[in-house]
């Protein structure tokens, strides 16, 4: 702790405070830098890897950006979602009503899905956002919940428990070649694009002054408040923006899975990057989407060999909530600013 | 709808607010005094069940057996998660503490799968209570009577021991400041423990009651955590009239809401939730530390 | 009549129980007028500001600020019109540092805090007026450290910097020097002072130690037992209060 006590009988000093010294500014390049060394591995990847690790880098990359939308709540304001699945499950059956029942291309699909994530928030947000902590984590599962109800029962238009199925992806024509869109590798870059677009956006807005307000919320609303700030309207604007996100995500799992289904909206989805995010470390930008693709990872190894997977999920959050507070990238950045900080 | 039929629907409603009046009152005393919301309430409810159906369904031992065996497993249980897990994190964050309940929802759900399996388990009715018997000239099961007779009791039992033992008048300072009644000589590690294996044992309680009722699946945790939230959020958090209120609202509601709209009944309960909510944020009784 | 009050209250009421915090008070606090509201523990002079600036919700009576009725309003709305206040305990952004906690203020004063996508570094002005403010309270060293890890004395002045980067036109202060040493203390003091001979920004503040605000405050305020039981210059004060002292053995 450097817990400082100065007197006044020190001359004022008047030199004006560097904010931005040269180390930030480098760490801001080596940011960028590496923003699109791994946007480049991304991009690369399907060409390397099978059709089977492509398919489920996919999946990794849609969870990636369904767990970042969780965390403009949860990391940046301080509001823990127990039921951020409604909304990725709102843009999932969104985008397959759309392809299948107006006959609507595959990018107006994933678009749909963002507008439903966005106005199942706008509906939810105006309750959820006025309450506090712990009443708003049990608001956001009892509304996720009322979704998996509704398209459990509403089987005339959602198919109920057999889901909503998609078939058709269509094609489109790319130089002159004739792409499949249903095709592991078209998709994987249809949704590569879809995910950068979407992380960079959520990534602007956390690094924006709405995004330092939303900082300060987390730490301590009630001083937001009487700072002139109206925090409901703030968490109602974070809340509709991270569920269009969460439906953007989504709107590119139903015509990944060619299926939209219930289990979607289910809490044990909600439950998933709510873990991912803990198992990555909510305090930095990437660490949900790095903890939910590991999970997603470990997973793909586990379901292979045991049914229980939720049971090996309890025992990881477990874990996690014992021993490493801060997730593995909080973990692993402290260590290493342990490590070298000893080293000066 | 006549005379008889409407009595049939109220006591129905009354049980099934009965059964919900047990769970929430036992979040809610562990809210009150911990400052916790359980997530795995609805799992330790429904690990009852299955215990409840262990004991009399499958060793086919008398009910009245497994009516105290199944809760006191189950407070036992409560219990090894708070001595061993939920004490080392209550200085941490809030929602830190969610999470760890939450862990136990996966690793209980599961874990009844593995040892149950995924199947309905009916549990027999015990023999004193299977009987029915006949109101307005309608026939209705004494074990719903029994159970709209427990409820009450339970609830008086709960108010006395809050109110009028040297434990419930140490268990109220410690929900009213915890370092408090820690300087005034008040063991609070230890009644902490034990007021989280009381609210275990009222959710074992609901949830064995309920085994010869609806039968024990793996999803029932899941349904009464949602309608035990409701019911706590549209009462108040901590508060008994709160949830004793709130169960008999949505005890109504769900019987009641399918016979003029069916299939309404959850869509109801969230309207009911919303409205509350937009009127008094807090619930109909809020109250900052546990109100009995 | 003077100069029209910039706050003002009549019959504010709150009761807990049986309780009376604050009953029936009438006060009207002039344009450039530094108040000192001073007065024992529990006499109502936290509750009178937590009304006032509607953290609390008042039983009867009303409050006007600049003309308009507030008794309704919610605290932002309050903040937003230039009434601003500090909290007895330092209410800061305790995992953020000093120069995020000024900023957050400087972005509700300009109100550029919209949903963007313009990152913080290009808020020039914004963080023209973060660094004008770490001179002027002195928190240049501190600016990157977390408000968590700063010292009690430190911590309150951030939250003093964080009011003034709102620019109000009334600021309500609780206890800004509870938990100084002296001689940061005596520095609270002056930087109050200052700001009051600047002008613009009207004082009020509430205080245990009535030697330190007899200086600088031009009329004092007594609460006891949630009554007003004198107002007026600190001369007048000085011997109400000997008259008390002499009569009742009131120590304070």
């Amino acid at each position: 702790m450097k817990a400082r006590e100065r007197t006044a009988a020190r001359p004022v000093d008047t030199r004006p405070v560097r904010l931005e010294g040269r180390r930030q500014k480098w760490t801001a390049r080596a940011r960028t830098l590496a923003w699109l060394l791994l946007v480049a591995a991304l991009a690369v990847a399907p060409f390397v890897a099978g059709s089977y690790r492509t398919l489920l880098l996919t999946e990794i990359l849609i969870f990636g950006l369904f767990a970042s939308s969780f965390n403009l709540l949860f990391g940046y304001t301080g509001l823990l979602s127990f039921g951020h699945a409604a909304y990725f499950a709102g843009g999932a059956y969104a985008s397959a009503l759309i392809m299948v029942e107006a006959e609507l291309p595959l990018p107006a699909g994933i678009l749909a899905g963002l507008v439903g994530g966005a106005l199942l928030a706008a509906l939810f947000g105006v309750f959820c956002v006025r309450v506090n902590e712990i009443y708003f984590s049990l608001l956001t599962l009892a509304f996720g919940m009322l979704v998996y109800t509704v398209v459990f029962q509403a089987r005339e238009v959602t198919g109920g428990s057999d889901g909503f199925n998609l078939y058709e992806l269509g094609s489109v024509s790319v130089a002159g070649r004739e792409l499949l869109l249903g095709h592991p590798q078209v998709f994987y870059f249809v949704t590569l694009v879809t995910v950068v677009l979407g992380v960079a956006l959520l990534e602007r807005v956390g690094s924006s002054p709405f995004g330092q307000v939303l900082r300060a919320i987390r730490e301590n609303s009630e001083r937001v408040d009487f700072l002139g700030i109206p925090v409901r309207r703030y968490r109602y604007k974070a809340f509709v923006i991270a569920g269009a996100m969460a439906g953007l995500a989504g709107g590119l799992i139903a015509p990944f899975l060619r299926v939209a289904h219930p289990q979607m909206s289910h809490w044990t989805t909600s439950a998933e990057v709510v873990l991912g995010t803990i198992l990555g470390g909510e305090a930095l930008f990437l660490g949900p989407a790095v903890g939910t693709g590991v999970l997603i990872w470990l997973e793909s190894l586990v379901t292979g060999r045991t049914v229980y997977w939720p049971l090996v999920m309890g025992v990881i959050l477990l874990v996690l909530v014992l021993f490493l507070p801060g997730g593995i990238l909080g973990t692993l950045t402290r260590t290493y600013r342990r490590v070298r900080g000893s080293g000066r | 709808m006549s005379t008889s039929s409407f009595v049939i629907h109220l006591l129905n409603a009354i049980s099934f607010a009965m059964l919900l009046f047990l769970v929430s009152v036992g979040l809610n005393l562990i809210f009150g005094v911990l400052g916790v919301i359980n997530f795995a309430h609805g799992a330790l409810y429904m690990v009852g069940a299955y215990a409840a159906f262990q004991v009399a369904g499958a060793w086919d031992v008398p009910f009245g057996v497994a009516l105290v065996v199944a809760p006191l497993a189950v407070a036992v249980i409560g219990t090894v998660i708070e001595v061993l897990f939920l004490r080392r994190i209550y200085a941490r964050d809030i929602a830190v503490q969610l999470l760890m309940t939450f862990a136990f929802v996966l690793i209980l759900d599961d874990l009844v799968r593995l040892i149950w399996g995924t199947g309905i388990k009916a549990t027999p009715r015990p023999e004193l209570l299977s009987g029915a018997v006949s109101i307005f000239g309608r026939e209705y099961p004494i074990y719903g009577l029994f159970i709209i007779v427990l409820g009450p009791l339970v609830a008086a039992a709960l108010w006395y021991f809050i109110e009028r033992t040297s434990f419930g008048q140490r268990v109220r300072a410690a929900s009213t400041d915890r370092h408090m009644a820690s300087a005034l000589g008040v063991n609070v590690p230890v009644l902490f423990s034990a007021v989280f294996a009381l609210g275990s044992l009222l959710a074992g309680l609901g949830g064995t009651l309920a085994a010869p009722l609806r039968s024990a699946t793996p999803s029932m945790g899941e349904n009464i955590i949602i309608l035990t939230f409701i019911v706590v959020v549209v009462g108040g958090l901590g508060s008994f009239p709160g949830a004793l209120t709130g169960a008999l609202m949505l005890g109504l509601l769900n019987e009641f809401a399918p016979l003029l709209v069916p299939r309404s009944e959850m869509a109801v309960a969230y309207a009911l939730m919303a409205i509350v909510l937009l009127i008094r944020p807090r619930g109909l009784f809020p109250s900052p530390a546990l109100t009995t | 009549m003077r100069s029209p009050a910039l706050l003002e209250t009549a019959g504010l009421t709150k009761h807990f129980g049986e309780l009376y915090a604050v009953d029936a008070v009438d006060l009207a606090i002039r344009e450039g007028e530094t108040t000192a509201v001073i007065g024992p523990n529990g006499a109502g002079k936290t509750t009178l500001f937590n009304l006032v600036t509607r953290r609390m919700r008042a039983d009867r009576g009303r409050v006007r600020f600049r003309g308009t009725d507030i008794t309704t309003a919610t605290p932002h709305a309050v903040a937003r019109m230039g009434l601003v206040r500090t909290f007895q305990v330092s209410s800061v952004f305790p995992g953020l540092s000093v120069q995020q906690n000024l900023l957050t203020a400087v972005l509700a004063r300009t109100g550029r805090s919209g949903v963007s996508t313009q990152s913080l570094e290009r808020e020039r002005e914004s963080l023209e007026r973060v660094q004008e403010l770490l001179v002027r309270l002195d928190l240049r060293d501190d600016a990157n450290v977390a408000c968590d890890e700063l010292a009690h004395g430190t911590r309150r002045r951030v939250e003093v910097g964080m009011s003034l980067a709102l620019e109000p036109r009334l600021l309500l202060l609780d206890e800004p020097t509870a938990g100084m040493g002296t001689s940061e203390r005596q520095a609270t003091v002056e930087l109050l002072s200052e700001l009051a001979r600047r002008g613009g920004t009207t004082l009020v503040l509430t205080e245990h130690d009535v030697d330190l605000v007899m200086n600088f405050a031009r009329r004092i305020v007594v609460m006891h037992q949630g009554g007003i039981i004198a107002d007026g210059t600190p001369e007048e004060i000085v011997e109400d209060i000997e008259v008390r002292r002499a009569y009742l053995g009131d120590s304070r």
